[in-house]
This record gives C-alpha cells, sequence and structure tokens, in this order.
C-alpha cells in the first residue's frame, strides 16, 4: 500500500542549509515605488481590470475581477494610485498587460470584517471565500483553489493531503511555515477536510525536516482525522502523482486528475493562505520567496508583497555580497530544478513565483552537451518510468505520432532525466517542452489536451 | 553549486561520459596486467599499439567531421579491449588493422558514439579472424599449453586440466580473455563504480547453462558446464563487452532478453563446433537484434492502469455545493 516513496527520483545536493534555519521576515515596498500586477498570474481567463488609471485603490483591493472559469481575483498589496495599465516585461522575458500601482507608503488597508469561526461557517461561504480572495495553487501550479476544488466535489475525496515536502532543492518557505506557523497549516487543512467531510487529512512531510515533523506530530497526536506522513526524501516526492503514490499507494497517469482516484493535494503553502482567506478575509497579497544563493548578503526567507520587481525583493533584503555584479552571477527565478534563467530583475514577484537563486557559479566553459551514450540513467532516473532517451530521438527526428505512443505526454518536466545524464543534453526541458508544443495538436493527443489547459 | 548550466536544471549529477569510460578502463585493467605479466613485452606492445591507433583513427575522423569527440576516452576503451581479445602472438600489423577497422567503419561511420549498431571490438577481432584466420587463432606463447582448454576439448574430445588453473588464467587464450578471476574482479569494479549492473550477464550465464546442459556434450556434468563457462572469452564477453552501453537494449526486461541470447547463441554456436570464438559472434548477433529490442520493448509508464470509474472530462461541473 503506502511505500513512503516511488520508483526512480534522484537526490541532488538540497542546498537548504543555506536559508533553513531563517525565519520569515517581512518586507515592504517603499513610499513612490511601483507595483506591478500581470492580468495573469493564474491558470485559466485573465482577470479583466476593474480600476482605471488615476484611481485610488487600498491594500487589499480589487483590482482584477476574475473572468469566468477556471480564473482568479486580483488584489493590490499596497495602497496608491493606479498609474496605468501596460503591457510590461515579466521575469520570464515576455510581456503581458499589468496593472501598475504606486506605493503612497501609506498601507491604508480595506475594511476587514472580523474573523470568523471556522466551526461557524457553511461549505459554501468558505468557498465564496477562497474564490474572492484569489487563492491559486502556490507549489507553482496557479490553478484557482476554488475552481480545483469545485471539480473535486463530484467524486468521492477520501484522502487530502497537505504537501509540505517541499523537494525543490534550495527552497524553504514551506519548511520555515511548518516550523513558525503549524497551527496555520493545521487550520488550513481543517478548511479543506470541512469541504471534503468524508476524507482523512494527511500532511506529507519529507524525512530530512526533523523539527518540523517533531512539530506537527505533536500537534497532531490526538487528532483522529489529521495524520503526518514521513516521505522518504527523494526529488520529485513533491510531485503530484509521486506524492498521491507515496502516501496512498494509487497511482494514476498524466491524463487523470488526481479526484478520480479520491485524492487531493495542495501544497501547504495554498492552505495556509487559504486559512488566511477563510478565517481572516484576507486576499491574497503576500507570499514567501526563499532568496537564497551564496552570492547573497543575506540569504532567507521573505514575506513579500505581490507585485514588487525581483531587483526591488533583493535590494531590500539585503542586496549582493562584495558588491558583486549582476552580470557576473548567475540568477535563477525558482529552485535550482525547475527555476529559469533571470536575465533581468525587472519583473514582478507573481502569486507563483517561488524564490530566487543568486549564485557566483560559474557556466561550464564549453557548451558541454555530447552526444548521448545510451548508457540507460535517465530510464532509471524517471519516476513516471518514462523512455527519455527515446522520447529525445523522437523528437530529434520530428515524429509526433511516435513521441505521443512513447508515452511522451506523460512527462511532467520534473528534470530528473537532465540531471543524470553523463552527456549532459538537457533531455527535460526539450521533451517537456515538446509535450507543450503537442498539446496544440487535440486530435493526435486526445485527452491531453483537455486536462492541460494551455497557460 | 560550484558549476551551473544554460538550462534548468542548474545542478547536475557529476559524471560524464569521459568519466565512465575512464572507469571502464580501470576494471580492465586487472585484465591487461595479467596478460602483459604472462605474455611479456609483445602483449605490452600490441595493446599499446590497438589504444594509440585507435585515438588516432577517432582523432582523425574528428579532424574530417570539424567535431572533437575523442577526448571523452571510448577510443582507448576500444583499442583496450581489442587488444585484450588478440592472441598472444599476433603481428603488430593485424593490430593496426583491427584498431581501425574498429573506429573508421564500426563507429564513426555509423555516426559516431552511441550510434554503432555492433560491438567495435568486437566487430573488428571478427574481420581479422575472417582475414587472418590462422594466425589468430595461434595460441603458442608462455609457458602453457599450445591450446586452449576449448580447443582441447574439440581436438581430444576431453579436457584434464583443473578448474583452477583456469579459473586463475593459467591456460593460453588471449591477451587478456583467460583469467575469469581477474574478469571478475574487474566486473565487481564496474558494478561498485556504478558503470553497470548484473541483468545481462546473469541473463547470460543463465541462457547458456540451460542451454548445454540440454544440448552439450556432458549434459549435467559440473566439471565440464564450469569450463565450458569459464573458458572461450566467455566471461569476458558478458561482463564487458556486452555491457557496452550503445550496443545492447536500454530497457531492463530487453537486457534479460538480450543476455539469453547472448548465452543461447553461445551454446547454438558451440554447438556447432567453433568453441573457441563462440561467445563473440554470439555478442554480435545479439547486437544486431538490439534495435527490435528496443523497438518492441518499452516500458509502462506510471499509472497507466485503467481506472474504473473514469470521470468524463468534458462535464466537470461548475456550481455550488452545501
Amino acid at each position: 500500500m503506502a511505500k513512503l516513496s516511488f520508483s526512480g527520483g534522484i537526490r541532488p545536493a538540497s542546498g537548504k542549509k543555506l536559508t533553513i534555519g531563517n525565519p520569515i521576515t517581512d518586507i515592504y515596498p517603499e513610499k513612490g515605488e511601483k507595483l506591478y500586477y500581470p492580468l495573469q498570474q493564474h491558470i485559466g481567463n485573465p482577470a479583466i481590470p476593474v480600476v482605471e488609471a488615476g484611481e485610488y485603490v487600498r491594500a487589499g483591493q480589487l483590482i482584477a475581477a476574475q473572468d469566468g472559469s477556471p480564473s482568479s481575483n486580483i488584489h493590490s498589496a499596497v495602497s496608491g494610485y493606479v498609474r496605468e495599465i501596460t503591457q510590461t516585461v515579466l521575469a520570464d522575458g515576455t510581456t503581458a498587460p499589468c496593472i501598475v500601482i504606486e506605493n503612497d507608503g501609506m498601507y491604508l488597508e480595506i475594511l476587514y470584517p472580523a474573523e470568523s469561526r471556522l466551526d461557524l461557517l457553511s461549505r459554501q461561504m468558505i468557498m465564496d471565500s477562497i474564490e474572492k480572495a484569489g487563492v491559486v495553487g502556490l507549489g507553482g501550479s496557479g490553478m484557482p483553489t476554488h475552481f480545483k476544488w469545485y471539480s473535486a466535489m463530484n467524486s468521492r475525496i477520501d484522502t487530502v493531503i497537505a504537501n509540505g515536502t517541499e523537494c525543490e532543492p534550495y527552497m524553504t518557505s514551506n519548511a520555515r511555515r511548518i516550523i513558525e506557523n503549524p497551527e496555520k497549516v493545521l487550520e488550513g487543512l481543517q478548511i479543506m477536510l470541512k469541504i471534503f467531510p468524508q476524507a482523512k487529512g494527511f500532511i506529507a512531510i519529507s524525512d530530512d525536516q526533523p523539527e518540523g515533523i517533531r512539530i506537527l506530530q505533536d500537534m497532531t497526536k490526538d487528532n483522529g482525522r489529521i495524520f503526518v506522513k514521513c516521505l522518504k526524501s527523494r526529488y520529485p516526492v513533491g510531485s503530484e502523482r509521486q506524492l498521491i503514490y507515496a502516501i496512498t499507494g494509487r497511482s494514476f497517469n498524466a491524463g487523470m486528475l488526481p479526484y478520480e482516484v479520491g485524492c487531493l493535494a495542495d501544497n501547504i503553502e495554498t492552505l495556509c493562505t487559504v486559512r488566511q482567506a477563510v478565517i481572516a478575509h484576507e486576499p491574497m497579497i503576500t507570499r514567501i520567496l526563499t532568496v537564497t544563493g551564496d552570492a547573497l548578503a543575506n540569504p532567507g526567507n521573505y514575506r513579500v508583497r505581490l507585485g514588487m520587481t525581483y531587483g526591488s525583493v533583493l535590494e531590500k533584503c539585503g542586496g549582493l555580497k562584495n558588491q558583486a555584479n549582476l552580470q557576473d552571477l548567475t540568477c535563477i527565478d525558482g529552485g535550482s530544478m525547475r527555476g529559469r534563467r533571470l536575465t533581468h530583475l525587472q519583473g514582478p514577484v507573481l502569486k507563483t513565483s517561488c524564490g530566487m537563486i543568486f549564485s557566483d557559479a560559474r557556466d561550464m566553459d564549453s557548451e558541454n552537451e555530447s552526444a548521448c551514450i545510451r548508457c540507460g540513467r535517465c530510464l532509471d532516473v524517471c519516476p513516471n518510468r518514462l523512455e527519455p532517451v527515446l522520447l529525445y530521438n523522437n523528437l530529434l527526428a520530428g515524429n509526433k505520432k511516435a513521441f505521443i505512443r512513447h508515452y511522451g505526454m506523460e512527462c511532467c518536466g520534473c528534470g530528473c532525466c537532465s540531471y543524470v545524464c553523463p552527456a549532459k543534453i538537457p533531455l527535460s526541458s526539450r521533451i517537456f517542452r515538446n509535450r507543450d508544443r503537442l498539446l496544440d495538436y487535440p486530435d493526435l493527443v486526445g485527452n491531453y489536451a483537455r486536462r492541460f489547459p494551455k497557460r | 553549486m560550484n558549476r551551473t548550466y544554460q538550462h534548468a536544471p542548474f545542478q547536475r549529477a557529476g559524471s560524464d561520459t569521459a568519466g565512465i569510460m575512464a572507469a571502464v578502463i580501470i576494471a580492465l585493467l586487472p585484465c591487461a596486467s595479467f596478460g602483459v605479466y604472462k605474455y611479456g613485452r609483445h602483449a605490452a606492445i600490441l595493446l599499446g599499439i590497438c589504444v594509440a591507433v585507435c585515438v588516432l583513427s577517432e582523432l582523425l575522423m574528428d579532424l574530417i567531421m570539424r567535431r572533437l569527440t575523442v577526448l571523452d576516452y571510448s577510443a582507448v576503451v576500444t583499442g583496450l579491449t581489442l587488444g585484450l581479445l588478440l592472441p598472444p602472438k599476433c603481428p603488430y600489423l593485424y593490430a593496426v588493422i583491427g584498431s581501425i577497422i574498429a573506429i573508421i567503419p564500426v563507429k564513426c561511420l555509423f555516426g559516431g558514439i552511441g550510434r554503432n549498431i555492433l560491438n567495435p571490438a568486437g566487430t573488428a577481432k571478427c574481420m581479422l579472424l575472417i582475414l587472418f584466420h590462422h594466425d589468430m587463432m595461434q595460441f603458442a606463447g608462455g609457458a602453457y599449453s599450445d591450446l586452449p582448454p576449448l580447443l582441447v576439448l574439440k581436438e581430444t574430445g576431453e579436457f584434464t586440466g583443473r578448474l583452477t588453473d583456469v579459473l586463475l588464467g593459467r591456460v593460453s587464450g588471449n591477451i587478456g580473455t583467460s583469467s575469469a578471476l581477474l574478469i571478475l574482479i574487474g566486473a565487481v569494479i564496474l558494478m561498485l563504480l556504478g558503470i553497470t549492473d548484473a541483468v545481462i550477464p546473469i541473463s547470460a550465464l543463465a541462457g547458456f547453462i540451460v542451454f548445454w546442459i540440454f544440448f552439450g556434450h556432458h549434459g549435467l556434468s559440473p566439471y565440464y558446464l564450469e569450463l565450458e563457462v569459464l573458458s572461450g572469452s566467455f566471461l569476458f564477453v558478458i561482463f564487458f563487452m556486452a555491457q557496452d552501453y550503445t550496443t545492447r537494449p536500454i530497457t531492463r526486461k530487453g537486457r534479460i532478453l538480450y543476455g539469453i541470447l547472448i548465452g543461447l547463441f553461445t551454446g547454438i554456436i558451440r554447438f556447432l563446433n567453433h568453441p573457441e570464438n563462440a561467445a563473440l559472434y554470439a555478442l554480435l548477433a545479439a547486437n544486431l537484434c538490439t534495435k527490435i529490442i528496443d523497438a518492441r520493448i518499452i516500458t509502462k509508464p506510471f499509472g497507466t492502469q485503467v481506472v474504473a470509474r473514469r470521470q468524463n472530462m468534458e462535464n466537470i461541473p461548475y456550481h455550488h455545493q452545501e
């Protein structure tokens, strides 16, 4: 049954020592600073602005309303005047329409109602709060949480999982949450359990977080409905399919959704945000980022306001050490396995951002990719038991049908195959990109096109 | 992290192709050293010629194709393997010809490393056997009997030597393939370094032993079974040459089948009375089956079982529930 692990996977250097001991610190944008709110920070339809240039908004006020379903509300994190709604360059280099708000430094908030008590709330009230607050999946997916939970309501959900494993190297925000706010994590899970009354709740934590395990086990020892599951620390144990398999023993393929096997998993950061939305009626306006790397003066976990640029975050948390030059550094948006290179720091912090790494690691001197020797290590580590080398040959040959026949659409883009390849071929990014491209051919891929909506 | 890369993931595992090849060279050193010890200067020069000519041939192809692949040490591995397969008094010229054949037509003209269908060293030895059969079957040299055990068995119908001699390599044979013990030590080194696993050798042993019990001339006799396994380069082929990444199937199930085929083909060819090089021919025959094994045996991905109750994706309702 539950094996607490899965086949394949890798154990990269975790890099968490840099920030695991640093408590979550708040940083604020300064007066006059511009904050940028892209209209799409989630999976689904972009939100529609409900404010215009010149309007004054308060912190927590709705600035863009969800458009249909799935979609998500966007709120301002500061008070100030809306300067314009314009195309802005995001962190990954694309441009998107953003609402630009100039911070007036006063942080005037909207009027928040009093805190609610969970036992007095009905399911509908809970779902409405989540929808209003614009909560999305904060483990990196960006799926609007209310949509995800509504979709699951028609199935018999008997297992609800709070994912605290944080398998991505260098990221420690989940780990710090567990140490500092375990009661919020539990409340978030209890909210989820109220929506799915037939379910048992599991908090998934990996076995390299001994302090977190101890805290959670203490808090749940008398709880008959919530259990702590300590999973073997292996990347990517936090990936949805591997997580559910490790906890429940149920497996499903990429064409299916977790609720089809009676499970629902959410990141604990999402659940903390849900708790804030439901109990404190707070919209989603802040996010914890792990800003780390050996080139930083103060690596740590910072609660930032959504909309601040990455450059502003870097500056406010102490900047680089020794006056290093950004051009000489490797700047990564996200963790070291699934992150992206940052070419500039003017992009805003989105709901789906999870952290930044600033490292003075040098790029490999030569472009190091060499010929595939068919060693087969990529097969050994693929958590989905695919054959990356075969898929790579199919995509090099441009053979779409063979790629699909060899289960290329099952790829989850974890990066394990690229990690282990001795020829340093970037297998994972190329296969995953090809798979994304194939979603444009619904007649070839069938079910997968419905399952994976384009961002 | 002290090194990083252009694309995610920005950390990678430490090993690279050159490192893997270096590990294989280390694993082959026990056999090579023993071969030089047994047969002296001539063998050492043969090994040196094979390695040098292989490297130079690959360098030549690199210059022609304007790339640099010779730095991954795979030519050194091919040269060393070919050298170990040569008979102890092999003329130097044949070593040169064999090395050129191993690299230029068998490896580079197929597309270079990772693209060849046949094992380079094995094919080169096979070509030499075809072209210069008489000289390649001369095993006299050193203090041992003129013929290796299997050829004695073929000529006289019986073999009376001690198995320990065969195990330790105190019999005549090719330069590096007669000491079963050192081959096993090298194989263990390879497995401990994480380069290969034991799937292919064990399948090959199983395939061969089962076949030989039924069709071998001595039935279940343990003495003769062990003799057949320990001689005729069988162990060298299954523990080193059959483990060559490029020419073996990529899936585990495929490798089991491949190993069994090698064992089976070795049995068949020995049954047809070509005992000394049977393992080599069997390897090449199995190499030719690799492509179809890979095309047919595909691993089943995680979670592809049929789920009895499937939601219809298009009708995901969006309605409120109390």
